[in-house]
């Protein structure tokens, strides 16, 4: 039988230029090549500097299947470290945070690792004398991976060699800055824990949705509908609550959505809403706007907080907001299974009313139990099994569709375009190319 | 439900099974009636957590909240009630926490068993309903319900209807 693996070209004609093939979706084998390949060789998200202010502070994350610890070294330096024993492999450290002190002690038995994964000492090491212990993967200690920061966002690429971390992000590195000046001192901090929510969907349904524009207002109308005829019920008017500033704006008209531009760059990344998007409209906080002006100056601070797009990606783990401060990270669990983290970010030297909008979004919008995110979760599982039809194995990218987007990045579209979309799969392709054989 | 002024644990009890009751039977505009004007529906995500503003929540609603996400329960338009999904809360006796009359405060905490199915698939999730109720008017109401789901912090399953 013919599999992915022994055929690379049969990847490549998954993705056409305006529609892809199914078994993206649905192909366990492609599942586990993209564990493979795509998440080694991107940079994916790690974890954020704040969450490990002090030498040996850790968190633990999984990127590819593969469990790692993102650790503040005592010299303050980050490393983004396997967590396995070199000498067993049993998990070093299994909570989700903690601090370590000077060195990981692995609880089998007792070997010890300085937080920057070099070996520290083996019990009765007499044992190892004139063995080939010392000189072989097992001595070099817990692997260290490629990691790079900017802004406190920590990214790390598993794959020994790829694009350096500048290279792969390109200028939708940007996105980090874009969303860290939205403090007046220019630094996020993660507060508190994610909401983390498990969906019955392939992580790529999830992914092409964030820049999906057309569907807030059909998905989302029971929603809005809701919002406003119990606003209207209670008399209306203005201003309206923070809720309602940021549930009614699901129900946005095509044309507003269409308005709201996007930008797409090479390997994925993008923005949706350069010119607009449902979070612009948001009342003024004074205080915080002062706070702004006094750090950065009228004319900037005024252009920082006007950039308030739908969703910036940083392919294929991160979807970020300037406004409100928020980040989803997905992590693929299985073919048909993802995982999504909601995380809100604190923006230092902000009033706590800048957090508190950014946690009414998160549990309004992308909690397990949000009236939002229901009928996203109804249609991506359904899509998940609807997939399995036959007749039609291809799903449709049309919209927008021209010849002149191809090779272009970056690449100015309305927000309706599905070259938002089509961009994603392009990198897909390309981070999926079999392996060159040396 | 009694509407003794000063009641005691066995109206406490009998509004807390009163209201898993109105919920599992979809009955959301007594439901409504129960919770007192300014009442709160709280889901943190740790035990720990004191203050619903300053950290993330799985859910905190106040009455205009809450009365959006029970229209929109009630929509044609709402997906993901196709097929509908359906709730049983399965109760332990509540513990009495505070019955205080000369400050109209009542607390009970009740440890419960909570099944959501809907079409082939159905969850279970434990934890504990920690109800703040006061007399208002003669008659029983929830100020704050707050529940505690023994696994909040874990990636957690779709929760279609109200714990």
């Amino acid at each position: 039988m013919k599999t992915y693996r022994s055929d690379p070209a049969a990847i490549g004609r998954l993705v056409e230029p305006d529609r892809v093939h199914r078994d993206l979706y649905l192909s366990e084998e492609l599942f586990a090549l993209e564990q493979e390949r795509l998440f080694t060789r991107a940079w994916i998200f790690a974890g954020h500097a704040s969450q490990v202010p002090k030498p040996g502070d850790y968190v633990t994350a999984e990127i590819a299947g593969r469990p790692l610890i993102l650790v503040r070294h005592q010299d303050g330096a980050l490393h983004v470290l396997m967590n396995r024993c070199a000498h067993k492999g049993t998990m070093i450290v299994t909570d989700r945070t903690g601090n370590v002190g000077r060195a990981f002690r692995c609880p089998y038995h007792s070997w010890a690792y300085r937080t920057d994964g070099t070996l520290l000492a083996v019990p009765n090491p007499a044992g190892y004398e004139g063995t080939g212990m010392a000189g072989c993967e097992t001595g070099r200690g817990l692997v260290r991976v490629a990691s790079a920061a900017r802004r406190g966002f920590v990214f790390a690429r598993l794959a020994d060699d790829g694009p350096s971390f500048e290279d792969y992000f390109g200028p939708a590195l940007a996105a980090l800055d874009l969303a860290a000046d939205r403090s007046p001192a220019g630094e996020l901090e993660i507060a508190g824990a994610p909401l983390r929510s498990v969906i019955g969907c392939n992580w790529k349904v999830y992914l092409e949705n964030v820049n999906d524009a057309l569907h807030a207002n059909v998905t989302h109308e029971s929603a809005a509908i809701a919002a406003e005829a119990a606003w209207r019920g209670r008399g209306g008017g203005t201003p309206v609550p923070t809720a309602l500033e940021q549930l009614l704006p699901f129900g946005s008209g095509t044309d507003f959505m269409e308005k709201m531009g996007g930008r797409v760059f090479a390997n994925g990344h993008s923005y949706l809403g350069t010119s607009q998007s449902i979070h612009s409209g948001y009342a003024a906080l004074p205080e915080y706007d002062a706070a702004m002006i006094a750090a950065y100056g009228e004319a900037r601070a005024r252009e920082i907080l006007a950039w308030a797009p739908q969703n910036m990606i940083l392919y294929p783990s991160v979807a970020l907001k300037a406004s409100p401060q928020t980040m989803r990270v997905i992590r693929p669990l299985g073919s048909d299974r993802t995982l999504v983290e909601a995380w809100a970010f604190r923006a230092k030297g902000a009033p706590a009313a800048l957090l508190e909008r950014t946690q009414l979004y998160n549990r309004m919008v992308f909690s397990p139990m949000s009236m939002v995110a229901h009928d996203d979760v109804h249609v991506f599982e359904a899509i998940q099994r609807g997939l399995n039809a036959s007749g039609n194995e291809w799903v449709s990218l049309h919209r927008d569709f021209a010849r002149a987007e191809l090779g272009a990045a970056p690449f100015d579209s309305s927000g309706l375009n599905e070259v938002l979309m089509r961009n994603q799969f392009r990198a897909w392709a390309a981070l999926m190319a079999a392996p060159e054989v040396h | 439900m009694s509407g003794a002024p000063r009641p005691g644990e066995r109206e406490l009890a009998e509004l807390v099974y009163r209201e898993a009751r109105l919920l599992d039977e979809q009955r959301y505009d007594e439901w409504l009636a129960l919770l007192a004007e300014d009442a709160r529906y709280w889901v943190p995500l740790a035990a720990s957590e004191t203050d619903p503003v300053a950290s993330q929540s799985i859910a905190y609603e106040d009455r205009l909240l809450l009365e959006i996400r029970i229209r929109r329960l009630q929509s044609p338009k709402a997906y993901s009630m196709h097929p509908p999904p359906a709730s049983r809360h399965v109760l332990q006796a509540p513990v009495m926490e505070t019955l205080d009359h000369a400050a109209n405060r009542y607390v009970t905490q009740t440890p419960f068993v909570y099944v959501e199915a809907r079409g082939d698939e159905q969850i279970t999730l434990a934890g504990t309903a920690r109800h703040e109720l006061r007399v208002e008017d003669g008659a029983l109401r929830i100020a704050l319900k707050r529940v505690d789901l023994l696994n909040a912090g874990a990636a957690l399953p779709t929760i279609y209807l109200f714990l």
